[in-house]
């Protein structure tokens, strides 16, 4: 099982410059003291105009100031929006190798096509199109990463023969995944032979269903590049801390939270018919929660089974769960608009590290 | 997190006086439904109480239904509601509404807090474009069309709950009208409304601005009965 921190960088109101100053220097610290902890991946997700829930919106930067400060932990740009309003692809080409250099081969690439109207409104694009967009992007990145020559004539943009550079530092490139929010995207991801970065909560039977589904269909995919990255990875929140009743106070605050940060976001599929967005994303009934949930305006969304917040031991017991499931990695969501103290947050992360980690980094070795 | 500023006291002037009656169910028979959907300018906060919280961007829709053969007969209602969310629910929050029909606006009014606004709502389907009209004290309020109409699965539609602010014995509250929709067929175009008169809809001083979508599709709507009514805060948490 790996580990790691996926960073939103949510700023509290009022939207000062501090505040904002703040948030990404907390999420630099946090990055910092990860590596030195032993987790495996910082993610940084990218995310346009949607103040307050997320202000990653050139997370390339951020990860090269993580890339200089850190010396073992993976440096996840992800997911970057496929959408060449957004990121041309020889952009993203550049740039990820770029940062694959500075970081001496700890880049991941996370690939996404965007859920929100505030965002593909804001850019001007068509709902209709991201998935087709998304699906070129994908396999022509791994192309210019790898070949001195190339050119592409495609359908949603074309380039003549050139030389994109510089390459990667990995050989033949850093691993490709796949952004997950809608039931059905773990088999595109596996298909092409990409990791499937689950971004939203999800019940442990929906999760082993996942889990079976990518397994299977990635045993006969066509990779989008020269390597496979054959891994599930599920997002939870985390808040350890050794007394339990503490535990739940700050981390169910954050995740109640978060819902509601979430929830203020306005979705491609409120606003816009398309057959593109099946679901309405992260907003998706929680599938931990009865189908027939009660539609109460006043209602919170349930919480969803097996969220890592308690002392260690309810942790490892939920974790350990999450393993049954199949699940590679988890990557947590450790604050929310500085809700909780960066202190407590620091402690909350060298617990972890302390007492849940060996559990299992034991294992592993173990196993190995 | 922000939440609607609006002072319930100035928006409950104009509040529908409404008699819950438990298990009340209307069915509306076949609705044909026509959506011009809008990202309008403005405070986001000032168009809600402060129960209800905004969405980034504001989006205001104007839909239009004409009902044929069912319990109100043939009516016709549009409504220009604006996103927000109740919780973590997606909702829209009712700003104005004219009907078609003395006895359906009767119905509408008091037992599910439509604005009750006496007017002509008017629909053309034509096989390149649906036109809407509505006229309220001899005057356009709203016209519009959607063109270059295209197919799609009636399950690209996704149907929204509506907040209402009504005037009940208890006092001010937020009802939370549930309509459910069966949809048959669904179309989808550019929606450009031509007319909007945006005082009569309660959105004084703001621009339509950024067109998102028009939609039309053939229904079959059944007002649910109400379920849940809010008690309203006084300002904003």
């Amino acid at each position: 099982m790996k580990f790691g921190l996926f960073f939103e960088i949510s700023v509290p109101r009022p939207l000062t410059r501090s505040n904002e100053a703040l948030a990404v220097a907390n999420t630099l610290e946090q990055a910092r003291i990860a590596d030195e902890l032993g987790f495996d991946r910082v993610w940084l997700v990218e995310h346009h105009f949607l103040e307050e829930y997320s202000h990653s919106s050139a997370p390339e930067v951020v990860l090269a100031a993580i890339a200089a400060q850190t010396k073992k932990i993976r440096v996840c740009h992800g997911a970057v929006v496929c959408l060449p309003k957004m990121n041309h692809p020889i952009r993203v080409a550049e740039r990820t190798a770029m940062l694959d250099i500075l970081s001496n081969g700890r880049v991941e690439l996370g690939t996404a096509r965007s859920s929100t109207w505030t965002e593909l409104g804001g850019f001007d694009l068509d709902p209709d199109l991201t998935k087709a967009y998304w699906d070129e992007f994908v396999h022509v990145v791994p192309q210019m990463w790898t070949r001195e020559s190339f050119s592409y004539e495609g359908q949603t943009f074309s380039m003549p023969e050139r030389n994109v550079v510089p390459k990667p530092y990995q050989d033949p490139h850093p691993p490709m995944w796949v952004a997950v929010t809608t039931p059905g995207t773990e088999i595109d991801a596996a298909r092409r032979g990409m990791g499937s970065l689950g971004v939203s909560a999800a019940s442990f039977a929906d999760q082993e269903k996942t889990v079976k589904g990518y397994r299977k269909a990635i045993q006969s995919c066509e990779p989008v590049g020269k390597l496979v990255t054959n891994e599930v990875a599920a997002m939870n929140f985390l808040f350890c801390h050794e007394d339990r009743k503490y535990a739940a106070s700050k981390g169910l605050g954050m995740i109640k939270t978060f819902n509601r940060l979430n929830t203020g976001c306005l979705w491609n599929r409120e606003v816009y018919p398309t057959p593109s967005y099946k679901t309405l994303s992260n907003l998706a009934p929680s599938s931990g929660a009865p189908a027939n949930v009660p539609n109460d305006p006043t209602m919170e969304k349930p919480v969803a089974e097996g969220v890592t917040v308690g002392d260690p031991a309810d942790i490892i017991k939920a974790i350990k769960t999450w393993e049954t499931t199949g699940v590679d990695s988890v990557n947590f969501l450790v604050n929310c608009v500085e809700q909780i103290p960066q202190t407590e947050v620091i402690q909350s992360l060298r617990l972890f590290a302390k007492e849940v980690m060996p559990a299992f980094r034991n294992k592993a070795r173990e196993a190995a | 997190m922000l939440r609607g500023t609006a002072s319930p006291a100035e928006l409950g002037r104009t509040a529908p006086g409404v008699t819950i009656e438990p298990g009340k169910t209307i069915a509306l028979g076949n609705v044909k439904w026509v959506q011009f959907t809008y990202e309008v300018s403005g405070d986001k906060q000032a168009l809600l109480p402060p129960n209800l919280a905004p969405t980034t961007p504001s989006i205001v829709t104007l839909q239009i239904w004409r009902a044929s053969g069912g319990e109100l007969g043939d009516f016709g209602l549009a409504q220009a509601r604006v996103s927000c969310r109740a919780g973590v629910r997606i909702r829209t929050f009712l700003l104005q509404s004219v009907i078609d029909g003395a006895a359906a606006a009767t119905t509408l009014e008091n037992n599910f807090g439509y604005f009750g606004t006496p007017g002509r709502v008017v629909l053309h389907e034509r096989s390149d474009k649906t036109t809407v009209e509505v006229i309220s004290n001899d005057r356009c309020v709203a016209a519009g069309e959607i063109s270059s109409l295209r197919f799609l699965e009636p399950s690209a539609l996704q149907h929204i709950e509506n907040m209402h602010l009504v005037d009940t014995k208890e006092g001010l509250r937020l009802m939370q009208v549930e309509p459910s929709i069966v949809t048959n067929s669904l179309l989808r175009g550019p929606g450009k409304l031509t007319i909007f008169e945006n005082s009569f809809w309660r959105l004084p001083g703001r621009e339509l601005r950024k067109s998102v979508i028009g939609a039309t599709a053939n229904t079959e709507i059944v007002l649910s009965p109400v379920r849940y009514v809010q008690e309203i805060s006084e300002k904003a948490s």
